[in-house]
Formats: structure tokens, sequence, C-alpha cells
């Protein structure tokens, strides 16, 4: 157990005692002078923060865009750390610089650190990224002046340099690399006794350390973070203290998606990133989802077992776990067990789990369904959260419905399996007019209520039209285009 | 001059075509150095773009923080409208590390930093106005201890009923200035005789700037009781004004500095005021420097927005379409206080016309005043919602006609020698007839049309439409006085160039067009030059950035500078080599005169010849002047020359729409947009894409929603959304028109900071006729065209 964090900082090696609850951004202005990094908006919606991270996955290392302003300090040993600064040497651009200048791709400015970290991120995991990668990586970035066209056009420029992928590495990567995979992972404990941090690295430590914990006192004042896009906007936003945060993004079993022919099971630490593009095969529905919440910034450290916990009544994620009856495997100081879904959540923020309880995966069951489909709608079609949202699992054999799975959210004050919607579904010809029907009894299965994303009204008129939108998508209907 | 993008096409190559075929006296020069020669007419990259790229470039909060600086912290109303009934500050004060607890009481010149009508407190004294408004201020060693120390003031407020929106405000009689009327012909005369009549109403939501650097200041007293604040504003004069007035100081005492700014689109043309002066009142206090920087949400409640307009209308017309009589009342939500309110709603009336000749028209504009932020600039400044009212008018009449979108326009446009109706000329205005037919023709908009009704008759569920927007947009301040500028150069004994001058740098590059204003005025290479800050020691009295005038002004005002020294320069080397006559040019000194320079042989370089007039006691500096010529407006009747010149063009915008959920997709946008003779077609073309994403937000998912008490509710990114990188469809063209010139702009180019902003309404009139094609027109859709409201539309069709 070590009480300082270790980690490369633009090619050097840093040993730094960090707050628990400070961020990378505050970090690399605050105590660094790195001032390329911006805040533009401090809860991850801007991408004006954005950093590059480079950590060991799979005995290699990868790199991410993050958000600075909500990944904790803390949370970087053994990463490396990439910011604008480390790109360039004096009046040496690097090529993506170079083809933004070109491509007229910056007016005020503020954005493009951010926009920068973003391409280069995409370049230094992708030997040929198409429009839909660059797609991916920037819709996270925010730009108020330029409408996006010229950094759009800003690939083609770096095209034309002819630069080879290697020479889009910046010089310090490959020392750093061979460093960063000989260190060694060990548990860390941060702070002082009013505020702590924990990481430890297997879930050995972690029963062990709870159970002092509990030992010892209560929990309260506790929180786990993952990826701590909810966690760290709870702290910075809504100014939530917590005496003790424990990190479980560096647990190593944790990590895992596996396919067991029965179950998709998903890690507890597992980030959305990495299961879109795990399940891009095996459960394209979830891949799909996942692709249509937050931004790469966020899932590349989001967890989905953060957007389960976190218990929030528009999750993307739950309603197709739940429409498809998956279960929870939950773990802590008392042993393991098992919860399905559908009977995690309690109320507004209520779930089942224990305060020192964690979810250790996730168990999706791959042969009940064969025709899944996820629906969401918000006002911006891109990094926005769901006025309301629905999932539909469905088994279908000649034509007919023979099983249904259906949920909803933004429709109640967590997440809804809807069985009356789902029984309207089951015995029932796979056509529109089943749909239209089911659509009339979701209307009234649900009460929805009115916020700054939509009025009750609105919403209950989606509960309806998302059923249609459900049957739509089918292949059927192929033809129509979904926006 | 020429300049388009394809989708996967780069903009440059075409920007280097263009070159070639324009006229830039660019002589013999081959085209790759005249782009690199950065001369007017070429593109060569953002002068602070090195900056940019690499993270260096210092905005407000990236300045190195001076020794013991403090932070501010501000606390502001949690009401709309109240009596404060206790203010308590004691506590707060004793938390270590807390260095000043200021209120109004601590004001020691006055409480008053109104610009254009002083009804706007510094700091709150009675009464609170709006949810956000500043009223203590705390200065402290650390951002975290002035966060505490703001939460251990103790602040009462005895509640009073807000009034929130414009039909109350006007019930009540409340207004921010005098109610205004612009009128022409005999309105009610020709309403009753019209074939056809219609009345309605059009409304419009506001919007926040959201540029990414939220509003900061950074103040540090210097020695003998000066001041200099660093700002992010787009009016350096105005903040050194209220500032001084707030700390009872001259004017020469306070300077304010601006390098850049993060974006303003208008939000920092008055709204920096009161953060600069909270800045500089702490400072002042402490001694010592004081940065006051809004988090995000903080900006987004306190600050002012574009304005909400309701407007009533009523119109009679042919069945040609031809409108005969048009009588509209634009009411907009001034909030708390006047701001720039009446000069918005007046620049908003001026527009009400668009590009129509209406032969009996009468505006009426009412500037509400309610208990809301106060709005603010933003880019049009008025002429969105002006002419948005008009530009209505006609997508209903077209529809209830069957008349096509591009003839109706066609049939109300102006002719050459038109008169506006509050009596200028609508000068050039034969262009735009040119620029929608062009335009038409470009997109297809024929073809296209066809192609839509087939895809709407296809399909269920989603639904295409077609929306067209054009503009003439007025060039000034109506504001007469601000049409002015003035700049300082320097030539330095190296030969290389200082420029400063009024205007602000925000990212629409006033820096690179001016740059490259003094570099062609002067013959040396860009490169050799340096855009300054904007600073009030340097340039005194400027106007703000706005108005899209910043590079007209100020560029005039550098080119008048660059020229004296230029004469002086011509007269001293004609003298020195004993030649009739001399050219400047990228740095080298020729002789000969207009066409029949001797490019071989040049006289000496640039440089050199500096070093002999410095010996020769020629005067290296020089400062310039410019006041636009001939415009007067004369508010009361309602008649005037408000406008240099006038800017044209128009868009087109094809959208998808799904009726299930309401939510919008672009599918094509084309512009035609008149840059004059472009000082930079990359970074017009810019302005052009970054107006109108801008507008496409505006027009559909920037929603301000507000609690029942006055609050922003939408008041961070998570709940109010610009447009994103994916909305941008991508089908999207943008050219600059090239039959046009423009005698009275600098270098002959026009201004195009707002204009292209009008183009995004032609996303409204799109979603309209996509549902329009349901079966009956949206007449009540407004900005912005939400999912649910387009949804709501649909539904209402459906039964
Ligand atoms: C800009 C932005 C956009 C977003 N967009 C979307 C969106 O479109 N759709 C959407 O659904 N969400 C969205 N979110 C919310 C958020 O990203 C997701 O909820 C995310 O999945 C949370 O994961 P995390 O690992 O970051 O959670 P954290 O913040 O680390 O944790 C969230 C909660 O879960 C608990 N927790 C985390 N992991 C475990 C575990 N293994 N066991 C027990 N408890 C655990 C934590 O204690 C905490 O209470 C967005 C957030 C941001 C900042
Ligand atoms: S500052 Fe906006 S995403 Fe981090
Ligand atoms: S360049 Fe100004 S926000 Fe992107």
């Amino acid at each position: 157990m070590k009480s300082v964090v270790n980690f490369f900082l633009n090619g050097k090696a840093q040993e730094k005692e960090v707050k628990p609850d400070a961020t990378v951004l505050e970090m690399l202005r605050n105590s660094y002078e790195l001032n390329g990094t911006k805040e533009g908006c401090g809860e991850g919606d801007c991408g004006a923060c954005t950093v590059v991270i480079g950590e060991v996955f799979n005995g290699k290392i990868r790199y991410k865009p993050v958000a600075g302003c909500l990944y904790l300090a803390a949370k970087l040993e053994g990463k490396h750390l990439i910011t604008i600064e480390g790109l360039s040497s004096g009046d040496n651009l690097h090529p993506i610089q170079k083809a933004v200048l070109e491509a007229h791709a910056t007016q005020c400015g503020f954005c493009t650190p951010g926009v920068i970290m973003s391409l280069l991120s995409v370049y230094l995991e992708h030997d040929k990224p198409d429009a839909e990668t660059f797609r991916r990586y920037l819709e996270g970035n925010l730009c108020r002046c330029t409408g996006y066209i010229t950094i759009r056009q800003v690939p083609e420029y770096v095209g034309s340099l002819n630069i080879k992928s290697k020479d889009m590495r910046p010089a310090f990567l490959a020392a750093t690399e061979e460093q960063q995979l000989k260190l060694a992972s060990e548990d860390i404990l941060t702070g002082n006794g009013k505020s702590e941090f924990f990481s430890p690295v297997s879930a050995e430590s972690l029963r062990g350390f709870l159970s002092e914990k509990l030992k010892s006192g209560n929990l309260q004042g506790m929180t786990f973070i993952n990826g701590g896009s909810d966690v760290v906007v709870g702290i910075k936003k809504m100014h939530r203290k917590y005496s003790l945060i424990v990190d479980l993004a560096r647990i190593e079993s944790l990590g895992k998606v596996e396919d067991s022919g029965e179950f998709i099971s998903a890690g507890g630490n597992v980030t959305l990133s990495d299961l879109a593009d795990g399940l891009k095969q095996s459960l394209p529905v979830l891949s799909r989802t996942i692709l249509q919440m937050c931004s790469e910034q966020i899932r590349s450290n989001a967890t989905i077992a953060g957007n389960i916990v976190n218990a929030s009544p528009v999750a993307d994620t739950v309603p197709v776990l739940m429409a498809m009856g998956a279960e929870i495997v939950l773990d802590g100081p008392g042993g393991t067990r098992i919860v399905p879904i559908r009977e995690f959540y309690h109320g507004y923020k209520q779930t089942e789990n224990k305060p020192e309880e964690w979810i250790q995966s996730v168990r999706i069951p791959k042969n009940r369904f064969n025709y899944i489909n996820f629906e969401k709608v918000s006002k911006r079609r891109e990094v926005d959260i769901s006025s309301v949202n629905s999932a539909v699992a469905l088994k279908i054999s000649d034509g007919v419905i023979t099983d249904a799975g259906v949920a909803y959210g933004g429709v109640a004050p967590f997440t809804v399996f809807m069985p009356e919607t789902a029984a309207s579904l089951t015995g029932r010809e796979f056509c529109e007019e089943t749909f239209r029907n089911a659509g009339d009894i979701a209307f009234d299965e649900a009460r929805p209520i009115s916020d700054v994303r939509g009025s009750a009204e609105y919403r209950k008129g989606l509960l309806k039209n998302l059923m249609i939108r459900h049957f739509i998508a089918s292949e059927s209907m192929l033809g129509e285009v979904i926006l | 001059m020429k300049t388009e993008t394809m989708p996967q096409k780069s903009t440059e190559k075409e920007v280097k075509q263009v070159v070639v075929s324009s006229d830039s006296g660019a002589g013999a020069n081959p085209v790759d150095a005249f782009v690199k020669s950065g001369k007017v007419g070429s593109s060569p990259s953002h002068l602070s773009g090195r900056e940019h790229v690499t993270g260096r470039s210092q905005f407000i909060d990236d300045i190195p923080k001076p020794r013991n600086m403090l932070y501010v912290k501000v606390l502001t109303s949690p009401v709309a409208h109240g009596i404060v009934r206790e203010l308590d500050c004691e506590e707060a004060r004793k938390v270590p590390g807390v260095k000043a607890v200021l209120t109004y009481r601590d004001i020691p010149g006055e409480n008053q930093i109104g610009a254009i009508l002083p009804d706007e407190t510094c700091l709150a004294e009675e009464h609170v106005h709006f949810v956000g408004e500043p009223v203590a201020v705390v200065a402290a060693e650390t951002a975290e201890i002035a966060e505490e120390a703001m939460g251990k003031i103790r602040l009462n407020i005895e509640e009073l009923t807000p009034v929130l929106t414009i039909d109350d405000a006007v019930a009540k009689n409340q207004f921010v200035g005098p109610i205004r009327k612009i009128e022409r012909g005999n309105v009610d005369e020709m309403l009753k005789n019209s074939p056809h009549y219609l009345e309605g109403k059009v409304v419009n939501g506001g919007q926040e700037h959201f540029y990414l650097e939220t509003q900061s200041a950074l103040a540090i007293p210097e020695d003998s009781g000066a001041i200099t604040i660093y700002s992010s504003t787009q009016n350096p004069n105005e903040i050194q004004r209220m500032a001084s007035n707030v700390l009872g100081k001259p004017q020469s005492e306070v300077t304010v500095d601006v390098k850049r700014i993060g974006g303003g689109f208008g939000g920092k043309e008055s709204q920096a005021t009161s953060w600069a002066s909270i800045a500089a009142l702490a400072a002042h206090h402490t001694g010592l420097p004081c940065l006051c920087k809004l988090d995000r949400e903080e900006d987004m409640i306190s600050t002012g927005k574009r304005h909400v307009f309701e407007s009533t209308y009523r119109v009679g017309f042919d069945d040609n379409g031809k409108i005969l009589a048009f009588d509209v009342v634009l009411c907009s939500n001034a909030g708390a206080v006047a701001d720039a309110s009446t000069s918005i709603l007046e620049r908003a009336m001026l527009h009400a016309d668009n590009i129509y000749n209406i032969d009996n028209i009468r505006v009426i504009g009412k500037p509400c005043r309610t208990n809301l932020h106060p709005a603010t600039a933003f880019r049009g400044f008025g002429g969105p919602q002006g002419i948005l009212v008009i530009e209505t008018i006609l997508e209903i009449i077209a529809n209830k006609l069957k008349i096509d979108p591009f003839d109706i326009r066609l049939r109300n446009i102006y002719k050459e020698g038109d008169k506006a109706h509050y009596g200028e000329p609508v000068k050039n205005v034969r262009h735009m007839e040119t620029i929608l037919k062009k335009l038409r023709h470009d997109s297809d908009w024929d073809e296209r049309k066809r192609k839509v009704a087939e895809f709407n008759a296809k399909n269920k569920y989603l639904k295409k439409g077609l929306g067209v927007a054009p503009v003439k947009f007025g060039i000034s301040f109506t504001a007469a006085h601000l049409n002015q500028a003035g700049s300082l150069v320097h030539v330095y004994f190296d030969g290389s160039v200082s420029v400063s001058h009024g205007a602000i740098e925000m990212g629409q590059e006033v820096n690179t067009k001016i740059g490259q204003i003094a570099a062609t005025t002067l013959g040396v290479p860009l490169s050799t030059v340096r855009v300054e800050s904007t600073n009030t020691k340097r340039v005194a009295n400027s106007s703000p950035t706005a108005a899209s005038s910043g590079c007209d002004l100020n560029g005039q005002a550098v080119e008048n500078a660059a020229m004296q020294i230029h004469e002086r320069l011509t007269e001293f080397a004609k003298t020195l080599f004993n030649v009739s006559g001399v050219r400047f040019e990228d740095g080298m000194v020729y002789a000969g005169e207009a066409g029949k320079v001797n490019y071989a042989e040049p006289l000496i370089s640039f440089n050199e010849l500096i070093k002999k007039a410095y010996f020769q006691r020629v005067d290296l500096t020089a400062h310039g002047f410019y006041a636009s010529p001939g415009i007067w407006f004369d508010r009361e009747k309602g008649v005037g020359n408000p406008f240099l010149y006038f800017v044209y063009g128009a868009g087109v915008t094809e959208v998808t729409v799904d009726t299930l959920t309401g939510q919008t997709k672009l599918d094509y946008v084309r512009i035609l947009h008149d840059s004059g003779q472009s000082l930079n077609p990359a970074v017009d073309i810019g302005q052009i894409y970054g107006a109108y994403i801008q507008a496409y937000g505006w027009a559909t998912t920037e929603e301000l929603v507000y609690s029942e008490g006055g609050k922003l509710l939408s008041n961070s990114p998570a709940t109010y959304k610009i447009p994103t990188y994916g909305d941008v469809p991508t089908e999207f063209y943008a050219e600059l028109f090239s039959g046009s010139t423009n005698e009275l702009g600098v270098k002959r180019s026009k201004a195009n900071g707002e204009p292209p902003f009008i183009y995004g309404e032609s996303v409204l009139f799109a979603i309209a006729d996509a549902i329009a094609s349901t079966g009956k027109y949206p007449v009540n859709l407004s900005i912005p065209a939400t999912p649910e409201k387009v949804w709501k539309e649909f539904c209402s069709e459906a039964g």
C-alpha cells in the first residue's frame, strides 16, 4: 500500500500526493501551470478539457480521450497523461496541429486544444479512421465558432501531409510505454482522515478493507467510484462531500467481458467504450445503445456498472438490460448474490445493493430473445440525456411473438419493466398493428412527469410512438431511415 | 471571387483557385506566393493560429497568476424580484483567508454600470430584479475559501411577484425605453382594401451565447492609484468607463487590455462589465490582484441572452402573394435593465422589411421590462427577430396561395432605387435578386422539391421539408456616434510593424484581416506585422466590437494610419533615389508608377529604407482615425440613413423530421453570400459556417427553460443543447457571391459576422414545410422548434 500516485505526464515520470477530489484539469492548471487544457463547463459536456490517457490494456498500451474535468488525479496511477503541451516542441507542430491551422479549423481557439487531443486519440488508435470514427470521437467537443465544418475537414489536411501513422505518435511515447508496462500495481490510499481515496487492485483487498471499515463503524460518507462521470459531477456541481472514495477501476477481476454461450457477462469496471467495441458482434443492440450515450471522453472511463447503480431514470443501458432480463452479480464483504435487474430499483435513486456491495458483473442472457431494439429520444441527437428511452426484447417464431420484455426510462422515478405492455405483445403476430396496440397499453401503463427535458404530455406520446419505432426498426421496414 | 466547399473537399484548394482569377493587385506574383503573402484577398492562416493549436494562447484564466492574487466569488440573487431585508457579511469576513467581503456600500464611486441608460447597479441595493443579479463580493486566497465564505453571507430577501412575460409587462406598462414607430404609406386603409388578410403572432425563444470561455476578468492594482483590468470583453472602452465610474477614478487611471476572447457573439459586449467592475472593486479594496471568473452555471444564470420576441402582425396581400400592407408590433423581453435592448429593438424594426418593398408598412417596437436576466446583444442584434416575422408571413402566404417560396420572395423583392421603410435607398439590392435566382439554380431547388414530395409520398413516418431564408443586413451601428475607430501603427527600426486598433479578436479573425490590411498598405509581408492586444492606452474611446463592424471600422482606421506612414516613406524614397514613383511590395521597394513598376531591380529593402528614414528623422508612427460618412437616424421620426451599406445573401435548407418523436435532422444546406471583395475568403466562409450552425441551434435544440419563479433551469450544457459535430450535414455548401464589390467598405470588402445567421431561419421553414406535407401548415410553430414542439404539431394534425 502506498500513498502517492505514480504516473507520467507528457513523457516524464511523476510522483505526487493528490487530494482525493482533485481533478486532472485542476491539477494541470493549478500545480503544473499547464494552461492549454481549458475548462469550458466542468461537467463533462464540452470537451475543452480533453486530454489523452495512455494505459495498460491486455498487455499493451492503448490511448483514449478523457474529460480532464471529471477524471480524478488520484486515478492516474500507472497512466500516461498527455496534454496539448506534449504535442509540439518549440515551433515544430504536430501534423494534426498543422492541419488544424491550414484547415482554418480554429477561430476563437478556446475549444481547439480539446479538439486536437480528441483527434490525437483517433490517430493513436486507428490506422485509417473513417468518417464515423471521427464523429464518434469528436461529438463531445463543443465548438461555438466554426460550426464544425472546418474541423471535419482536418483529417483530409492530415492526409495531404502524407504522414506515416507512426509519425503521428509523439516521440516520447515509446520510452514511456516501456516504463509503463514495467510498473507493478499496488493498492493506494491517499488523503487524510477527513477525506480519503482508496484504490485497490484486487477484490480481496477491497473486501478486506471494507470489512475493516464495517467493523470500525458505518460506511457513511463512502462512495464507490468507477469512471467517475456521475460521482465527480456530484462532487463538483452538487457540492457532495465524501469522506472516502473507493475506486473500483483498477480491480483486474472486474474488467472482463465474457461470452459463455448462454450469457454475456460484463465485469463491474468494464468501460462503456470497451463494451461497445466488445459487443459489436455478439450483442450489437447494446453496442449501439452505448454509442448513443455520453461522448467518447466519457465513455472511455464510464462503466455500465456506474450507469446501473447511478440509477438515473433515463440511464440508457438499463432499458436494454431490463427488457432482456439481465442479472446483476453483487459482491461484498458478505459474499456474492445475484439480483435480477428488474428487481434492482426500489425508488428514485434507490437500489438493491448495500453501500458496501459492488457490482461484480452484469449477466445478460443470450438466447432468450431474437429481436432486441433500443430507442432513445433526446433534444439533441448526440451527447444528450434521453427524454424517454425504451427497449424491447422479443422472441419471434414463425412471425409470432412468443416471449417479450419491454422497459421504458424517463416515464417513472426509475427505469421500469412494463409487464402489461410485454404481455400485450406476446402471442401476437409481429406486425405494425401489434406494436400500435402495445403502444396504447404502454401509454396507460406509466405516469410520466414534466421536467426540463420534456413535458408529461410529450413523454406520454413517446411511450406510444417509441413502440412504433421498435417496429419500424425491424427488417420488415428497412428502407425507412431512422434518424 | 468565389469560394465553395465540397463535402469531402478542402476549402483551401478552392480558395487558391479563387485567388488566381481575382485581381488583387498581386502583379506577377505566383499564386502560392500570393496566398502566403497574406495580402488582402488571400487566406493566410489565423494570426494566433500557432498559439491556439499549441495551447499557448492565453485567455484570462491562463495569464500567469500574479503573486498574492485573490479569487473573487459573487453572491447573486436567488430570486427574481424582491426587497433585501438583510445582508450580513460578518461571518463571511471571519473565514480565514478572506481578504474582503463587499457590498454596494463599499463602492467608492457611483453604483452604476448601465452604459446606454443608467439603470443598472454594479451591486444590488435595496431591491433585486433578477435571479443572478450580483449582490455581494468575496475576495479570498483560494476559490474554495471564497466559496465557503460566500455560503456564510446572510442574505434575506422578501420576495415580490416577478414579471416574467411580455404580456405581463405590456399589461403593466413596464418598458426599459420608449416605444418607437417607423411608418410609411397608409397601412390601415390598405389592410382593409387588400384581397387577402392575415393576422397572427410570431414568437422566438432566447439564446444563450455559450461562448466557450466564461465571463472573466483579472484586475491588477498599479502604483499611484491606477488599475489595469484584463477582461474577456468585446468592449474595453465601456469597461474602462464603468469601472472608473464605480471606483470614482478618472478614466485615465483605469487601463483595460484584451488580447483575445474565447468567443463573444455579443454576450461580452455589455455583459462583461459587471465582472470586470467587480474584480476592479475587489482589487481597489484589497490592493491585490483579483480574478473574477464565472463557472458555466453562474454565467448562464446571471448573464443575459438573445431577446425573446413576440410580435403580432396584420398583413394584406393580393392573389400573387404581393404584400400590400404590413402592420407589426415587435415586443422584446428586455429583462431587468435596459442594457442594449433599445438599440437591439431598433435594429429589429429596421429589418422588419428584410428584402421586400412594402409600400404600406408600420413597425412598432416595445422593449418590455421583466424580472429576467437583462437580455443583450447576440449575433444579429435584433435583425434575426425582425426578419423572422416577415419571412414567416411569406411562408404562410406561399403555403396558402400555393406559390413557390422563391417565387413569392421574388415577387416582393426590392428593386434598385427603392427605399426602405425608414427612407434609406436600398443600395445594390439588384444583387439580391441575382443571388436568389442563382441559389435556386445551384441548390437544384425545383428538382429537390419534386424529390422531397416523392419522399413524403412514400414514407409514412419520416417527412422532408425545404426552406429558404434571404437576408439584407444593414451595416453600421444604428447609434451613429459609434461608427468611429482609432488605430496606432508603429514601424520599428528593424522594419517590424506593430498595429493597435480598437477591435477585439474573438475568433472572427479581425486581427488576421487587419494584419492583412496593414501588410498590404505598407507593402510588407504579413509575417513582419504584429497585431497587438486591444488596450485603452493605445487606442482610446473605441466602440464595441459588434454590429459586424469590427474590421470595417478599425480596418479603415489602420489603413489610414498605415497610409500616412506609407506616404511619408514614399516621399522619402522618391527623394532618396530621385525617382518619380515608388512601389512597396512584400518588403521590397521598387521604382516606377502604377502599371509600370520595375520589379526586376528593387531599389532597396523595406527594412533598409526604414533605417535610413529613421536617421533622417522621418516619423515612423501614425495614429489613424475613421468615421463612417453620411450616417444618421432620427428615432423620434423613424427616418434616416442608418446604414453605410447592405450585405445580401440567402440560404437553402433541407431537413428530415421524424413524425413520431419530432426530431429533426439537417440533410442539405447551400448558402450564397455577399462579402464584397472578401478580405480573406477562408475567414469569411468560416464565419458563414459558424453563424449558420449557431442559428440552427437557436432554431431547433437551444431551449431556455425557466422555473415559475424566473430561474433558468437549462443552465448548463447538460440541459442547454448547442449543436454538436454530428448535427452538420455532409452536404454543406457555402459560396461567396462573385458579382459584388463595395466602394464604402475597407478594401472593397463587406462585413460578415452577423448576416449569415439569418440563413439558419430556413431550418424553421424547412421543418414547417415537412409538417405541412401532412396537410396543415404549422402557423404557430416557433423558435426553437424542439422535438417536443414539432411532435405536437404532428399530433394536432393527427387529430
Ligand atoms: C457528459 C455526460 C454525458 C452523459 N450522457 C449519458 C447518456 O447519454 N446516457 C446515460 O445513461 N448516462 C449518461 N451520462 C451519465 C454517466 O456517464 C453514466 O451514468 C455512466 O455510465 C456512469 O458510469 P461511471 O463509471 O462513470 O460511474 P461513477 O460516476 O463512477 O459512479 C456512478 C455511481 O455508481 C456507483 N458505482 C459505480 N460502479 C459501481 C460498481 N461496480 N458497483 C457498485 N456501485 C458502483 C458509484 O458509487 C456511483 O454511485 C452522462 C454523463 C456525462 C458526464
Ligand atoms: S470542461 Fe467541459 S468537458 Fe470538461
Ligand atoms: S473555435 Fe471558438 S469554440 Fe471552437
